[in-house]
């Protein structure tokens, strides 16, 4: 049964996440409120912070996982700040002992008796908003490529690498189609490579979200992302059904027109990786 | 009555020693003959944070003052000593860090903050004469206690089933407002025993292995009953033998042995 692997410290899994930080990025998410480039880098700095949270251990974090977080604009390149800066891909230790700056930010919480608390929380950032240029999404997959080929030739046994593709419009350096195919292919024994597509919305709208068929989009920018992203492993899909989702064998890892809170759950749902040992 | 006793522990394969999160108490058989004997055996989750030390401190506690016969609303007596216990060994473990400049760094506060937690196994042996007497059990997760008499499995408790072990099991919290979530879901059971019987207490992946194997056509309680603690390196090279098979989770694994063996 394929996306089966023991995710352990001689066998890690990895996550690699593609940013877009084109100049569209700089709007307002849904049109109203928050940039989207905020949201996104709030919403990935907050997934790293929970994956590093789920392999911590007293005295040290346990490398479970590879991470990568390459962002597309201006240029296509790791968007590390920090002691981590230009690294391409990154043990979570690493990630764990290095983010850029930890801020302080105020989270309210229900006191359990009807009031509110405010809580002080701790928020690692490990890479901060950009939005300028084009989007180089071509260049972004040419990327993913060589990492995923140099990750799967050392790990050939590992639960498959997630590529996580967050844009908000369309590659401006050529049809990224065939490069998404070429990273569907490639596969390590436990199974293919996953690749999952997240659209910020431009201008509100409804989402779609975990489609299983293309007929399900109107907009043909929206049924390419479709075809280029993979269909949800099994026990992914249980994780989405558990969270509300509809799905069925053909669900695929994609969101079309998503606000924050989609975000956020999305990415929480393709991160949820198996069992640690 | 006489208590024979043998333990047996490994790490998870690709963990190193200390690693090991599980725990099982007493470590020595009484000397000579006693009324009262009590063992426990408990599995920290591997998700929280120094589920080892509390472990130990649920089976050590336990050991010294026992526990409910039956199931109550409120946490018994024994998880409210060990969470007292372990707050202690807390707060010296966290000096101890400080004195190490060895700072709890970012991704440790959360779950310090949040505390350990643990699946449960308590056995309580109570002599009425001749090496018989009454038992009870209290269980906290799944962790196995199998009663084997004659070499044949009497009673397996509280799982009967190794299709019944899943990843999420209810557990014990070392904080005093997580420790009802666990124990409202506690079971408790009682028999009776005799010269000659056996308990098994065994923590989950060691636990769904036995019952596989009997599930399996392959019973393997004759030999449990059997073993002692000289079996130590057989007991392990079965264990790792299961493993590559894939008939035993990869996981610590823990098992004590109670023997009855009558009075002198």
């Amino acid at each position: 049964m394929p996306y089966n692997a023991e995710i352990s410290r001689t066998n890690p899994s990895c996550f690699l996440f593609l940013i877009d930080r084109s100049g569209s990025m700089n709007d307002a998410l849904g049109g109203a409120g928050k940039r989207k480039a905020d949201a996104l880098a709030d919403a990935v700095n907050k997934l790293l912070k929970e994956l590093t949270l789920k392999c911590a251990k007293a005295e040290g974090v346990r490398d479970y996982y590879h991470v990568g977080v390459i962002g597309y604009g201006a240029q296509v390149g790791s968007a590390f700040g920090g002691a981590i800066a230009g690294r391409e891909m990154v043990p979570i230790s690493d990630l764990a002992n290095s983010p850029a700056r930890i801020e302080e930010r105020v989270k309210k919480v229900d006191d359990g008796a009807g009031g509110i608390l405010e809580q002080t929380v701790k928020f690692p950032v490990w890479f901060d908003p950009v939005g300028d240029n084009g989007t180089p999404m071509n260049g972004a997959f040419g990327l993913a490529e060589r990492l995923l080929a140099a990750w799967l030739a050392e790990h050939p046994a590992c639960y498959p690498p997630i590529v996580i593709n967050i844009t908000d419009g369309e590659s401006t350096d050529g049809d990224p189609a065939e490069a998404a195919e070429r990273i569907k292919r490639m596969a390590s024994s436990d199974g293919n490579v996953l690749l999952f597509n997240l659209h910020l919305s431009a201008a509100g709208g409804a989402p779609v979200e975990f489609p299983d068929h293309e007929g399900a989009l109107a907009d043909p920018y929206a049924q390419q992302l479709y075809r280029m992203s993979s269909p949800l492993p099994e026990k992914m899909r249980a994780v989405a059904q558990q969270e509300g989702f509809r799905v069925s064998e053909g669900t695929r890892g994609f969101v079309f027109n998503a606000d924050l809170v989609r975000m956020v759950q999305f990415l929480d749902i393709g991160t949820r990786v198996g069992n640690l040992r | 009555m006489r208590v024979g006793l043998a333990t047996f522990h490994a790490p998870k394969s690709g963990n190193a020693p200390e690693e090991y999160e599980d725990a099982s108490s007493p470590d020595e058989a009484p000397a000579g003959d006693v009324e009262r004997f009590r063992a426990a055996v408990a599995d920290g989750a591997t998700e929280s944070m120094l589920s080892g030390p509390w472990a130990r401190e649920l089976t050590e506690t336990w050991c010294d003052v026992g526990g409910p016969a039956q199931r109550e609303d409120a946490p018994p007596r024994f998880v409210r000593l060990a969470q007292r216990g372990f707050a202690g060994w807390r707060v010296e473990y966290l000096e101890g860090r400080a004195a190490r400049a060895k700072p709890v760094q970012w991704f440790e506060e959360p779950g310090l903050e949040a505390g350990a937690f643990a699946t449960f196994l308590g056995l309580d042996l109570a002599e009425r004469g001749r090496g018989e007497g009454a038992w009870t059990a209290y269980a906290i997760g799944d962790c196995g206690l199998f009663h084997l008499r004659g070499g044949a499995l009497a009673r397996a408790f509280p799982i009967g089933s190794s299709a019944e072990f899943g990843s999420t099991p209810d557990l014990v919290g070392s904080r005093d407002d997580r420790a009802a979530e666990g124990t409202a879901r506690a079971q408790a059971l009682a028999g009776t025993f005799a010269p000659g019987d056996v308990f098994a207490l065994a923590t989950d992946a060691v636990a769904a292995w036995l019952l596989k194997e009997d599930e399996e056509g392959r019973p393997p309680w004759a030999t449990l009953a059997k073993l002692r603690q000289g079996d130590r390196d057989a007991f392990l090279a079965e264990v790792a033998g299961a493993r590559a098979d894939g008939r035993m989770r990869n996981d610590d694994v823990t098992l004590l042995l109670v023997r009855v063996e009558g009075s002198t």
